[in-house]
């Protein structure tokens, strides 16, 4: 901007020593010029406001100097005027007020000198002449300093433009994400509770019949299975209730050393001489945040048995903490399975399992990743097929404490 | 006049609820049922001197459980208010918790012997 305004004065002040009959020539030359920066603007991201600008700028400097060579007042001060009123009608530049600025500033330095044209006998004519020429290049500079503040801001623009439309985009996703999650909840809730009345005749009846036929051997078994399905129905059902939670008490102080190793003594019988455990910790002290430990529990023993459920014969899972700054990551890594990329980007949605029926709902980790973000933290899932998957948590400004 | 059993005032909405309920407990303690928070009170006032433990269900027209057993605990204090649910979580059973309008909260499926248990020892402690 200061080079445009420096570049701007100097061609007014080569502009105002003209002589009225050198500005005869250089009015055609200029002319040019301004139809050439039209061309250029062209290209330019907004190309039509430019164009059109740069025409009419044209236009007012051709017809400015042929009217004005009667000498009585210079072209430069109408110049100056005409092109910040031109340009404050055209606003797709966000610039344009600083082009007004500048050129008034201009106008307003000129303004002493140009009443009267009282410089014509300071400079003799051949000074006049031989600074048309360094005129011109001037004229030229003007023009090539504002076509590349135009481009400039107007490619900034645009880039704040697609910055906007992404967020836009990433939170109409989120939007549209917890809109689900909700509505997941108030169906679970309702569904949960319709459920579990019928359940609860099941499971009473089962509990009568099972007295009244204590010594039948023969109706033991189908009274066990009825329980275990009644168990596992109701266990599906309570675990629905996890996306209907509308407030859970969340000033706890969990330490996530601990809630690891409980939810590994929690697994422990599918580990044993299967899975070798490997325990990375920061720090042997305590790592608290404040949060629901409870759910904490859940959300870690959940991506646990995941990760020793994608281990199918021997292997390992690698848990690691540490801080960095405010944050507190904790990385779950097994070398199991894998996902393969079409599902990476479904395993936390509800009910998605690669599980055979029965053998998992689908619940687990959309409750972990749940739980997670309830506790603003971010996941991310790298994985690689046959070679394992990593779960990267991180805890934003997680309220640490270390004790 | 003191009552021979102490009872429990089971409400529900359902039929087979109750039925399921009265035969479950049948042999542990006396189960009076109703099935609608307006007969339930009718129930209390009318058995006021044996009813020491109530259990009632949340979801119910009319009346719900918790406007019930606001009630309930607004005529007769010194008996203790179980509720048995099929949500598995509530604010509003919470904060009826935290305000002590409440004793305790099941879970349908009810497990007989937690509720047995609780049922033992509150209508114990109230002698």
């Amino acid at each position: 901007m200061i080079i445009a305004y420096i570049a701007t004065l100097s061609f007014s002040i080569f502009f105002y020593v003209h002589d009225v009959l050198i500005l005869a020539y250089n009015g055609l030359f200029c002319f040019s010029l301004y139809v050439v920066f039209g061309i250029i603007s062209f290209f330019t991201p907004h190309r039509l406001a430019l164009f059109r600008l740069s025409i009419l700028t044209a236009f007012w400097a051709f017809f400015s100097q042929v009217y004005f060579t009667g000498g009585v007042l210079s072209p430069s001060l109408a110049e100056f005027i005409i092109p910040p009123i031109i340009a404050f009608f055209y606003r797709p530049i966000r610039d344009r007020y600083f082009f007004m600025i500048l050129s008034v500033l201009c106008a307003v330095s000129m303004w002493p000198l140009t009443i009267g044209g009282f410089t014509a006998d300071y400079f003799p004519v051949a000074c006049k002449i031989e600074n048309s020429m360094f005129s011109t290049l001037f004229v030229f500079a003007v023009i090539v300093t504002y076509t590349y503040l135009f481009r400039k801001s107007l490619s900034q623009k645009n880039q704040q433009l697609q910055k906007i439309i992404k967020d836009l985009q990433s939170t109409s996703q989120k939007l549209i994400h917890s809109e689900k999650m909700a509505s997941l909840g108030v169906m679970s809730a309702g569904v949960a509770h319709e459920i579990n009345n019928p359940l609860n005749f099941i499971k009473g009846g089962i509990q009568m019949l099972s007295r009244q036929l204590e010594n039948s051997e023969e109706a033991k078994p189908f009274i066990q299975a009825v329980d275990e399905g009644v168990n596992r129905a109701s266990s599906i059902v309570n675990s629905l209730g996890h996306f209907s939670r509308e407030s859970v008490n969340r000033n706890e102080e969990c330490d996530i050393h601990t809630i690891i190793d409980n939810c590994l003594v929690m697994i422990q019988h599918k580990l044993k001489y299967r899975i070798d455990v490997n325990k990375k910790y920061c720090d042997a002290r305590p790592l608290k945040i404040i949060g629901n430990e409870g759910q904490l529990h859940q959300a870690v023993l959940n991506m646990l048995s995941n990760a020793e459920q994608a281990i199918t014969e021997k292997g390992t899972i690698t848990i690691e903490t540490c801080t960095i700054s405010e944050n507190l990551k904790l990385s779950i890594a097994d070398s199991g399975t894998g996902i393969s990329p079409e599902n990476l980007s479904k395993i936390g949605d509800p009910f998605f399992t690669t599980k055979s029926a029965g053998q998992g709902t689908g619940l687990g980790l959309s409750i972990a990743y749940k739980i997670i973000e309830e506790h603003s933290g971010v996941i991310d899932v790298t994985s690689e097929f046959s070679k394992g998957t990593r779960f990267d948590i991180s805890f934003q400004n997680p309220k640490l404490i270390l004790s | 006049m003191r009552p021979a059993k102490d009872s429990v005032l089971f409400v529900d909405d359902e039929e087979i609820n109750l039925f399921i309920f009265e035969k479950s407990f049948e042999k542990d303690f006396k189960v009076i049922t109703a099935s609608s928070g307006r007969e339930g009170l009718d129930k209390l006032k009318s058995h006021s001197n044996e009813i020491k433990v109530v259990i009632s269900d949340m979801r119910m027209p009319e009346m719900d459980g918790l406007m019930f057993i606001e009630e309930a605990r607004s005529l007769f204090d010194e008996i203790s208010y179980f509720i048995l649910t099929g949500f598995s979580f509530n604010k509003e059973l919470e904060s009826a918790l935290e305000n002590k309008l409440i004793d305790q909260i099941f879970k349908k499926p009810f497990d007989y012997e937690s509720i047995k248990k609780a049922v033992g020892l509150n209508s114990q402690s109230s002698f």
